[in-house]
């Protein structure tokens, strides 16, 4: 489990986060989602430690992020958006860097490589950045650390490797992990995470599972006008409006992620409201 | 609790990936420094001098490239992309720091030794057979080596501690705040040395340095100045170094990345 107790951070007079509190247990898939800046990169570097609260505390699988310790790194694979590899083939990296982790597993690393159709006895700098990519997330599925974080991961992937992506993550989760996907592209999200926190303006504005938002709230298309007052959230399409608005008996369309973002943030109090116990 | 902190395995595991992943560039600075050994060698050998020449080559290349190195040694720190990798590597902050430390001190020091060995025992061959002339070989067990690589030892921990403290150019950085530190303690004790001798230390002329001169040969600031020499090799050799390292790993503790 991960614990934000009331963390304050900020970057030099700006303030990011002001009292962030919020526990999220294991055996889930995460979508973090938010605007540009909002901190969700800043976020999964307070879950790693490589960024310190200025105030509260991050505990994670019990031990303070900020001590970087070892019990907690070992059982932690962060992915970050921008990084760097040496210059030395596949293998190699995994014969230096596996011996860290102590529940790594050579052979589904090697099946990892196979299902993204990547060559172990290449060098990483031959490899594009998307491939790279790919092979740094089989190596952390491979190293069997309890909890993944991972920062944008569909960036720079083709269309192809989001599927492939998608379905190897989907396929090899088991219910002591916890995978936290930060990205601002919600649709890459689709069919793949089951519980969603939202960050905005320094809060978590919303966090909860999307069984529960199939639940609560309903989209449906309209062609005519939508009443103002019962929708939550209007997007105009061919034809017609997509509105949603807290579910009724019938509805039974699943919630677009992409919408239930916009409609979180455009109304944060009417949405709280339905979700209130 | 204590494997937490620092485990021999993860240790050794740091250090032999941080030399793989630098072979190419220890392959090539070795490859270099071994044609300029060769090189200057050649030169003298056909010149039939230089019995100490080993001896000066080896403590300039000692300094000169471990400094560098060791003005480095945090340099991956210093970018995004791959701070988060090495601060985020399962093992202690201990044994991330103790490794840059054996790299870049004692690590450097026996493997530079090792390595200039072989050098000079293939450039003295080449000399023989070319001039029928070759110096005494590089012996790095010799104790006349032993004063230089513990000065080495000293002088390198406070350019590591530069490597950590300055985000660019951490070389000059720390040469320009050893030379600002060095003008301060001049400064300092010319100042002491006005307050005490009063009146007769009143400009910095010959003659009156010619004064304080005189003053400081008296008993009293004769023992004044060999406590100071004391005070000061106590400094170097027992207080800098560890001082340094403590300085580094509390600050590589406190590292954001």
């Amino acid at each position: 489990m991960i614990q934000l107790s009331h963390i304050n951070f900020g970057y030099n007079q700006t303030e990011l986060f002001s009292d962030l509190h919020d526990d999220i247990p294991m055996g889930r898939i995460y979508g973090l989602l938010g605007k540009n800046g909002v901190g969700k990169t800043t976020l999964l570097k307070l879950m790693t430690g490589l960024r310190f609260a200025q105030a509260g505390q991050c505990l994670v699988l019990d031990e303070d992020s900020s001590q970087r310790p070892v019990n907690m790194l070992k059982e932690i694979f962060f992915l970050p958006e921008e990084f760097s590899l040496p210059d030395i083939s596949v293998q190699q990296y995994q014969r230096m860097y596996a011996p860290f982790y102590p529940k790594f597993d050579s052979e589904s690393f090697r099946n990892y490589l196979q299902r993204f159709e990547l060559d172990a006895n290449k060098k990483l700098n031959a490899y594009s950045f998307g491939q790279k990519k790919k092979i740094l997330l089989a190596f952390g599925l491979a190293a069997n650390t309890r909890i993944m974080l991972l920062d944008e991961p569909t960036n720079g992937l083709d269309i192809p490797s989001k599927s492939q992506f998608r379905q190897v993550l989907a396929s090899d989760f088991t219910a002591e992990r916890l995978i936290i996907i930060s990205t601002h592209q919600a649709r890459d999200l689709e069919r793949i995470i089951d519980a969603v926190i939202i960050l905005n303006e320094g809060t978590i504005l919303f966090h909860e599972l999307l069984e529960n938002v199939s639940e609560r709230l309903a989209i449906n298309f309209q062609s005519t006008s939508p009443d103002k007052q019962e929708a939550l959230y209007v997007e105009n399409v061919p034809g017609g409006y997509n509105v949603v608005t807290a579910a009724r008996q019938d509805d039974g369309q699943s919630m677009d992620i992409e919408v239930l973002f916009n409609t979180v943030v455009s109304n944060p109090e009417r949405v709280a409201a339905i979700f209130s116990p | 609790m204590i494997a937490n902190h620092f485990s021999p395995k993860r240790f050794y595991l740091l250090t032999r990936n941080t030399i793989l992943i630098n072979a190419s560039k220890i392959l090539i600075v070795t490859g270099v420094v071994g044609i300029l050994v060769i090189l200057v060698s050649g030169l003298s050998a056909f010149r039939h001098t230089g019995d100490q020449l080993h001896l000066g080559l080896y403590v300039f290349f000692l300094f000169v490239s471990g400094i560098l190195l060791s003005s480095s040694a945090y340099g991956s720190l210093r970018e995004d992309a791959t701070a988060g990798a090495w601060l985020t590597l399962p093992a202690s902050i201990l044994e991330k720091f103790t490794c840059r430390l054996f790299i870049t001190s004692i690590g450097y020091v026996l493997a530079t030794g090792l390595i200039y060995f072989v050098i000079s025992a293939f450039s003295e061959g080449i000399n023989q057979i070319l001039f029928n002339y070759s110096h005494p070989l590089f012996n790095p067990f010799a104790t006349r080596f032993w004063i230089p690589m513990a000065v080495y030892l000293v002088v390198q921990s406070v350019f590591l501690t530069g490597s950590i403290f300055f985000r660019r150019f951490a070389f000059i950085k720390t040469l320009l705040f050893l030379l600002t530190l060095c003008l301060a303690l001049a400064l300092f004790f010319l100042l002491s040395l006005k307050i005490i001798l009063g009146g007769q230390f009143g400009t910095l002329s010959d003659h009156g340095i010619q004064i304080a001169w005189n003053m400081l040969s008296s008993d009293w600031l004769l023992q004044v100045k060999d406590t100071l020499v004391q005070i000061a090799g106590v400094l170097f050799w027992g207080i800098l170094a560890p001082f340094c390292w403590v300085v580094s790993y509390f600050r590589l503790r406190e590292f954001e990345a």
